[in-house]
């Protein structure tokens, strides 16, 4: 986007975001004011999320960046990263890695009382291996089976609730 | 202040007790254990050794179980260093300078120095104790809901400044926790945001929630390194970095004692406690740093703030159980159930009436502080082994884990599917710097804030003016304001100096 003689770009991701919250926050409002506009239910909600709408807009103005000629983005290796801290250089290619990993994680979840906690946390285990990097036919064999059976066994006799599973 | 008869009367009933110091090591090492293990809470663990204590005498049960609780005040921390996954939800602070030490080949000295300010924290709160439990339960008695609500704000408003280059994406991913957090019930009866589901009416299970937004997040982020700490050099387990940790802690004495001040006074209050506490010590301690840009890449200070508070917040909570018979959380709630069990009454007719049981309580966990020493040195060397793991096994491998541990939270569904979704909910936010760490604490703050806010209400009919009436209300107030207004002129100071540094 030109605007006079800058360029400018837009952070697609971090708009997204700023979205999601405040969709959420919206819709959480909309629905406690149809719940009941007494004060004791609104009391709180209220102002809290007007605060939060508007701190989305504060923030709009982050999300557009003037591109500098002359300095160009300096990109950040991925190791320069640290927690907490702005991450938007991953290459496509890692951010497809990350991205197949959410969607087996999702999936794993759906599975879990469903095939059982054994059986999803096998396939969940070996396919993350895979995903992180592992590409040896044998750990990829070997290290799932022990290590779903260490995890089950473990949390079967630490947790006093019944757990699904199809084989142990 | 101290009541010399019943001291020595305390230190008589543990001198003829010695089957109860069998259980101080097995205690700690179960709260180690089951502190450093995300999902499985010390509540739970004391939950299920709760009956084993039937069959003791009130003394070593009472013992076993506080010495677990010691336990995991520091075992919490071990995941939050080495894999950013705070035990607990006092740790949360322990991850923002703890993982980065860890990540850049420091968690020997991570450790040391957590384990160092984690025990003498706890013996500072203790020592304090000692002097103060009297005093200290009617300062409890007098802190009423506008009290509580201006100092779980306060703890949102710190949050905002923890957020570094941008206040803004701070407080609002504080305010979007606090939201998140009042979904469900009120404490009006109101039911809202549960879409439907029934769980959500007890609102969002926090603790997956805590999982999910540090920690799997943090893993996704993972997939493309080979190991936490990338340079191979560093990957070691060294005893000597580890003592060097040690000696780190105490060079920051200041920084141990203001953590384990607020630690005892925060931790005191019921609701608070623990995970307001480590949060409002690092932030002190940032904000009153030469170099506060150093915090969250690895600055030891941050790690010793965070674990001098957590662990005296453990005192703290203790006071107000034993003073008032009021459990700051669900670890306390066992400590009373097992007074129970035994016949004995919490609240102020016991320690009126049984202080040198009291003082025996408060002796015997300053020696399972000193133990812990020990005890937890060995954790740390086979908890760090973990650094030499290659993170396409730790990756999968911690998020199952998690998710069984989200599972065992309540035995339902509801733990990992609020894991899924608020670790893509954590991993987006902290690609754009918005710190998650504020969206937990909101989560856990949220229902108290709302609630204290419509007690305030209700007490004062709707008048402002009942801030007037509230002098402690009004000097946390005094003190927040006093603290932005610090953090306003030290940023100021320091770009002064850094103005003069350059034109030199």
């Amino acid at each position: 986007m030109r605007i006079g003689n800058n360029r400018y770009t837009v952070d697609w991701g971090h708009l997204l975001v700023v979205t999601v919250i405040a969709v959420i926050s919206a819709a959480y409002l909309r629905d406690t004011l149809a719940t009941s506009t007494h004060v004791n239910n609104i009391l709180f909600v209220l102002p809290a999320v007007i605060v939060a709408l508007l701190l989305c807009l504060a923030i709009l103005p982050q999300i557009v960046r003037r591109v500098d000629p002359v300095k160009g983005a300096r990109e950040k290796t991925r190791l320069d990263v640290k927690p907490g801290e702005q991450v938007t250089t991953q290459s496509w290619t890692e951010l497809g890695w990350i991205a197949l990993l959410i969607v087996c994680f999702g999936t794993y979840v759906y599975l879990l009382d469903r095939i059982g906690f054994d059986v999803a946390s096998w396939l969940f285990i070996t396919l993350g291996l895979f995903i992180c990097g592992e590409r040896r036919p044998l750990p990829l064999m070997i290290y799932p089976p022990i290590a779903t059976t260490l995890i089950v066994v473990g949390f079967n006799a630490l947790i006093p609730y019944p757990m699904y599973t199809l084989i142990f | 202040m101290i009541d010399l008869v019943a001291s020595s009367a305390a230190l008589q009933l543990l001198a003829s007790s010695p089957d109860a110091w069998l259980w101080v090591i097995p205690g700690l090492m179960i709260g180690l254990v089951f502190g450093a293990m995300p999902g499985i809470s010390i509540t739970m663990a004391m939950a299920i050794f709760l009956p084993a204590t039937l069959y003791m005498d009130f003394l070593p049960a009472i013992i076993f179980l506080t010495s677990m609780y010691t336990g995991a005040g520091f075992g919490g921390s071990v995941p939050a260093i080495l894999m950013n996954i705070p035990g607990t939800s006092s740790a949360v602070a322990t991850t923002f300078d703890g993982y980065p030490m860890a990540r850049d080949g420091r968690h020997n000295e991570a450790m040391g120095v957590a384990l160092t300010s984690s025990v003498f924290g706890m013996l500072l709160s203790y020592s304090v104790l000692f002097l103060v439990i009297s005093p200290l339960a009617d300062i409890v008695l007098g802190i009423g809901p506008l009290e509580m609500l201006v100092i779980a704000l306060w703890g949102i408003l710190l949050l905002g400044s923890l957020a570094g280059k941008h206040m803004t994406r701070g407080i609002l991913a504080g305010i979007f926790g606090l939201i998140l957090g009042t979904v469900g019930m009120n404490t009006a009866g109101y039911m809202r945001g549960t879409m439907g589901v029934p769980w959500l009416l007890d609102g969002i299970p926090v603790v997956p929630a805590m999982m999910g937004l540090l920690a799997a997040s943090q893993l996704f982020n993972l997939v493309n390194s080979n190991f936490l700490v990338e340079d191979e050099s560093k990957r070691g387990i060294n005893a000597g970095k580890i003592f060097y940790g040690f000696r780190l802690a105490f060079k920051h004495p200041i920084v141990i004692l203001r953590g384990s001040f607020i630690g005892v006074f925060i931790g005191a209050i019921p609701g608070v406690g623990s995970s307001i506490s480590n949060l409002l010590s690092y932030a002190y301690t940032k904000r009153g740093d030469d170099n506060p840009e150093t915090f969250g890449e690895g600055n030891p200070k941050g790690v010793v703030a965070a674990e001098s508070a957590n662990s005296s917040s453990e005192g703290g909570a203790m006071a107000t159980m034993l003073a008032l018979g009021i459990p700051g959380g669900g670890a306390t709630a066992i400590l009373l159930a097992a007074f129970a069990m035994h016949n004995i009454v919490g609240g102020p007719s016991f320690i009126a009436n049984n202080q040198e049981i009291v003082y025996a309580i408060l002796f015997s966990n300053f020696a399972q502080g000193i133990l812990l020493l020990g005890v937890g040195l060995g954790f740390v060397f086979v908890a760090s082994s973990v650094v030499r793991v290659p993170l396409r096994y730790l990756v999968p491998t911690v998020l199952s884990v998690a998710c069984f541990g989200a599972y065992a939270v309540d035995g339902s569904m509801a733990g990992p599917i609020t894991l899924f979704v608020f670790s893509v909910i954590g991993w987006m936010m902290a690609r754009y710097g918005y710190p998650v760490a504020a969206v937990v604490v909101g989560l856990l703050l949220g229902g108290l804030v709302e609630t204290q806010l419509l007690r305030s209400n209700q007490v004062s009919g709707g008048d402002f003016t009942y801030l007037f009436d509230r002098p402690a209300a009004m000097a946390i107030i005094g003190v927040i304001v006093f603290s932005m207004a610090f953090t306003a002129w030290a940023k100021r100071r320091r770009k002064r100096r850094e103005l003069t540094a350059a034109s030199r």
